[in-house]
């Protein structure tokens, strides 16, 4: 998963069998899978055989063997990685993930422990800055997972790096040949506080300390036994990533022009008033054509424009917003006549004003909250 | 701690190889820490640092660990390294009985409230009392300083003891810690580029060791200084600028601040794009003109490496002290002609500098970054006048330049006048299939408009946009709560992968 001296000489090497590669259909939809001689991914477009892929380099699309949709078949990274892992507990996040690399000082040839080891989401992340001469000892009081987790970190290529220890370390701390050897501890636990003085005992002086917790209680208690065993320099802050969604939209800027969907609506309303429901067909396939216009957009990705963020807004697939005009005629090629509202009109008059921007804003929904970040440094003594 | 000299030697050589070098050594940049201001500064034989009023040598700072906290000896004339002491924020007994205290008979009376006067202040600083005594006198001649609640008279004594007690800590200047500090004082040298920000483009660009980076950026080198320090040596990061030939390159000096070592700045290269475009299409010429799967040709090395020889000597590394971060604006000295040249002959390392002799950063990379062109047109840094390893390096340069030419695996953008499409677009053809890139921008419209143009069009997958969050929290007993100032100048980040050309298709142009 990691960059290595071979993807450093050779950047464009091909797919082959034996790579883990993210399958990617769409932005909220991803998953991997390992290149298999013979091997088959599918979806509901189909199947995608893997000997289709070997031989091309990552970033390569691959078509079903149905020849109606895709996919992306891109290389694996840790922000890849925390996307389409298996939660197996909550994990952190790319906004988190970052500060707690960045603030925690690591880089290659960095000792960092972590607890718990969790879903292994920060673990990979760690692995790849201390690479490759560092090292991760990560710990998980849950038998299983710690197994699961072993066995994942060395199926990705990680697993040189990373030492994954049973231990429950609110219990008994750190093991002992921990001492002063640790640049940095991260600390991921209900009772962080119980924990402080071990790391303190493993942090080398001016090493770094980090404990994420999602609840403000559990900050001051850290905080408070952070002050008391040779810590200093104590922050404590929130980061998020607000996503963004990109759309087109249509603005009106015609402020004379009376609004289209006004006057549809009275088309319509008139029309069936006089012909008693029998433009119901022409109303039906006007709504059609509009939804048909919406389901285009739907239905083409992940095929055609793939969409780029939650909640996407229909790119321009969409149509122009019908006019009375076009209303009119619909009308009148099922027979009715039009109605007194809607005289045939020159179209540029009818035809509103409007600016198809190109707009942007927050996704309504997201993340509020994951935890609280403390970061902490270990004291250089004097002597 | 100090250092024997006899382990001097053997810790000059360890630095070579750790990753956190343990004390400070000549020649190093730190940060001298004063609370409210941070002050980046190269220890050499001359140099100073300033506490307080006035200004001290750095020779005490030498062979301390990083980390040190100093204040000033009992003459008042020297840094003394002291031990430090655990925050008393803890120490107030919370709600053992009730506090009746509070401030609703508290009137403002200015400067009625202090019985001591400025010049009874000066007068004790004169007189050498320490810090902690004049405190603890304005304490004691405060009229209103009895009524006031315990969480008050605390955050009173704080207040006090910012501005009287004078300690500093020396620490690491790694590219975070910088960014910070220039956050802080002079954000423009660095854009206004903050820590989550700059954190966030390493990790969505997937900087790491063995990638091979591309960063074009207007933030003084802060992002290229980051990326080297991740990569550690392995791996490369070429500096970019746009504009085509001749275009002067932007600052890019503060690399030089975070202690690098040799192989990480041989990891460094400048160059500007149109130059990376031309070799990129020289390398699709020899590859037959489509997507090759096949490193660089071993043809191309030992020009690479006389290109590199000669470079090195422009390139070689003045041990100016940095204009420190937060001082009052200095007298630019004028540039020393013929300064880079200098050097190179010289293999030596410090050199006496007086501190009014204060370069901008700018002056000296262009100065270096102009000769380049006239001579080789490749910006390859050497490890200069910093203990140059000798015998071994060029088999390093030819080995590793390879890691500075495209294509590229990792990208990062942050030129703020520049737009993110046109940028995007532009590079484009210098990034590898799978390439991971983050471009960042203080506005939201150009990053939108540029997703909007790129999704759909098979080039890049996978773009999110978003915008960074960041709130720093107060905590304290009884009193914690978000801090009442937030900055909100985070930016914004488009994040993608850049995809495979299609088969059939001619490469990215």
């Amino acid at each position: 998963m990691l960059h290595s001296a071979d993807s450093a000489a050779n950047p464009t090497r091909p797919m082959a069998a034996g790579d883990l590669v993210v399958v990617y259909e769409g932005f909220d939809n991803m998953k991997s899978t390992r290149i298999v001689a013979g091997g088959m991914f599918q979806n509901r477009f189909g199947g995608f055989p893997h000997n289709d892929w070997i031989g091309r380099p990552f970033g390569s699309k691959a078509i079903s063997k149905k020849g109606n949709g895709w996919i992306l078949l891109l290389a694996p990274t840790p922000e890849l990685w925390t996307n389409v892992l298996r939660h197996r507990t909550q994990i952190l996040y790319a906004a988190d993930i970052a500060m707690v690399v960045a603030l925690l000082e690591l880089r290659p040839g960095a000792v960092v422990l972590e607890t718990g080891t969790g879903s292994g989401s920060l673990t990979h992340s760690l692995a790849r800055t201390i690479a490759p001469t560092g090292h991760v000892y990560t710990f998980e009081y849950h038998e299983q997972r710690a197994a699961l987790a072993a066995e994942e970190f060395k199926a990705n290529g990680i697993g040189h790096l990373v030492t994954v220890t049973h231990r429950d370390i609110e219990l008994g701390g750190f093991p002992e040949d921990h001492r002063g050897k640790a640049d940095a501890v991260f600390l991921d636990l209900p009772k962080p506080h119980l924990v402080v003085p071990s790391a303190a005992r493993c942090v080398r002086p001016d090493g770094m300390f980090c404990s994420f917790s999602p609840c403000i209680e559990q900050v001051q208690r850290t905080c408070e036994a952070l002050n008391a065993n040779g810590f200093r320099d104590m922050r404590t802050l929130e980061v998020l990533l607000r996503q963004l969604e990109v759309s087109r939209q249509p603005l009106v800027t015609d402020m004379e022009a009376p609004p289209q969907h006004q006057q549809q609506q009275g088309g319509r309303k008139k029309q069936q008033r006089r012909q008693g429901g029998g433009d119901a067909a022409a109303v039906g396939g006007d709504a059609k054509r509009q939804k048909g216009a919406d389901g285009t957009a739907a239905a083409v990705a992940p095929g055609g424009d793939v969409p780029s963020a939650e909640g996407e807004a229909p790119t321009a697939a969409v149509g122009d917003v019908p006019t009375a005009q076009e209303e009119a005629a619909t009308a009148a090629v099922n027979g009715s006549e039009p109605a007194p509202e809607q005289q045939p009109q020159p179209p540029q008059q009818q035809r509103q004003q409007v600016e198809r921007q190109t707009v942007s804003k927050p996704v309504p929904f997201g993340r509020g909250h994951t935890g609280y970040l403390t970061f902490a440094r270990r004291v250089v003594a004097l002597a | 701690m100090a250092m024997p000299l006899a382990l001097h030697g053997f810790y000059i050589c360890k630095r070579i190889m750790t990753a956190f070098p343990a004390t400070v050594q000549v020649g190093d940049t730190v940060i001298f820490d004063v609370g409210e201001r941070q002050a980046v500064v190269t220890i050499d034989a001359k140099s100073d640092v300033k506490l307080g009023k006035a200004y001290y040598s750095t020779a005490p700072i030498v062979g301390c660990p990083y980390g040190s906290m100093f204040a000033l000896s009992a003459d008042g004339k020297s840094l003394e390294r002291i031990e430090h002491t655990p925050l008393t924020d803890w120490d107030l007994p919370v709600d053992t009985a009730p506090d009746t205290r509070n401030n609703a008979e508290l009137v403002d009376g200015g400067c009625d409230a202090q019985a001591l006067c400025t010049a009874d202040i000066e007068a004790m600083k004169a007189e050498g009392t320490a810090g902690a005594d004049i405190v603890a006198a304005l304490t004691a001649n405060s009229v209103t300083f009895a009524a006031k609640t315990e969480f008050s008279q605390a955050k009173y004594k704080k207040k006090k003891a910012k501005k009287y007690i004078q300690i500093a800590t020396v620490r690491r200047p790694t590219a975070l810690a910088l960014c910070q500090a220039y956050f802080t004082s002079t954000p423009v040298k660095t854009n206004y580029l903050r820590a989550d920000t700059l954190a966030l483009l390493l990790n969505l660009a997937n900087v790491a060791a063995h990638a091979r980076v591309l960063v074009v950026e207007a933030c003084g080198g802060l992002i290229t200084a980051a990326v080297a320090e991740r990569l550690g040596g392995h791996g490369g990061v070429v500096s970019a600028w746009a504009g085509g030939v001749g275009t002067r390159p932007p600052p890019l000096g503060l690399w030089r601040n975070i202690n690098l070592s040799i192989a990480q700045r041989a990891g460094i290269r400048l160059a500007p794009l149109h130059q990376l475009l031309t070799e990129q299409a020289q390398q699709a010429q020899q590859a037959g003109g489509h997507c090759s799967c096949e490193p660089v040709p071993a043809a191309e090395q030992p020009q690479a490496a006389v290109e590199a020889r000669a470079a090195e000597g422009g390139a070689a590394e003045p041990m100016d002290p940095k204009p420190a971060v937060g001082s009052p604006a200095h007298q630019p000295q004028q540039q020393v002609e013929g300064h880079a040249e200098q050097q190179a002959q010289q293999a030596q390392q410090s050199r006496p500098q007086q501190r009014d002799q204060q370069q901008e950063g700018a002056q000296q990379i262009e100065e270096e970054a102009q000769q380049l062109p006239a001579r080789t047109g490749n910006g390859a840094l050497q490890a200069g006048g910093r203990g140059r390893v000798p015998g071994t390096w060029q088999g390093q340069r030819v080995e590793q330049h390879q890691r500075l030419q495209p294509p590229f695996n990792s990208c990062i953008l942050a030129s703020a006048t520049l737009s993110p499409l046109a940028l995007v677009r532009h590079v484009l053809p210098l990034l590898a299939p799978s390439a991971t890139f983050a471009v960042h921008c203080p506005w939201q419209h150009p990053l939108a408009e540029a997703m909007d143009a790129l999704k759909g069009q098979s080039q890049v997958a996978n773009l999110a946009l978003s915008e960074s969050w960041y709130r720093e929290m107060q905590v304290l007993p009884m009193r914690t709560h978000p801090s009442m100032n937030m900055n909100h100048g985070g930016g914004f980040i488009l994040s993608g992968t850049v995809l495979a050309p299609q088969q059939g298709q001619p490469p990215q142009q």
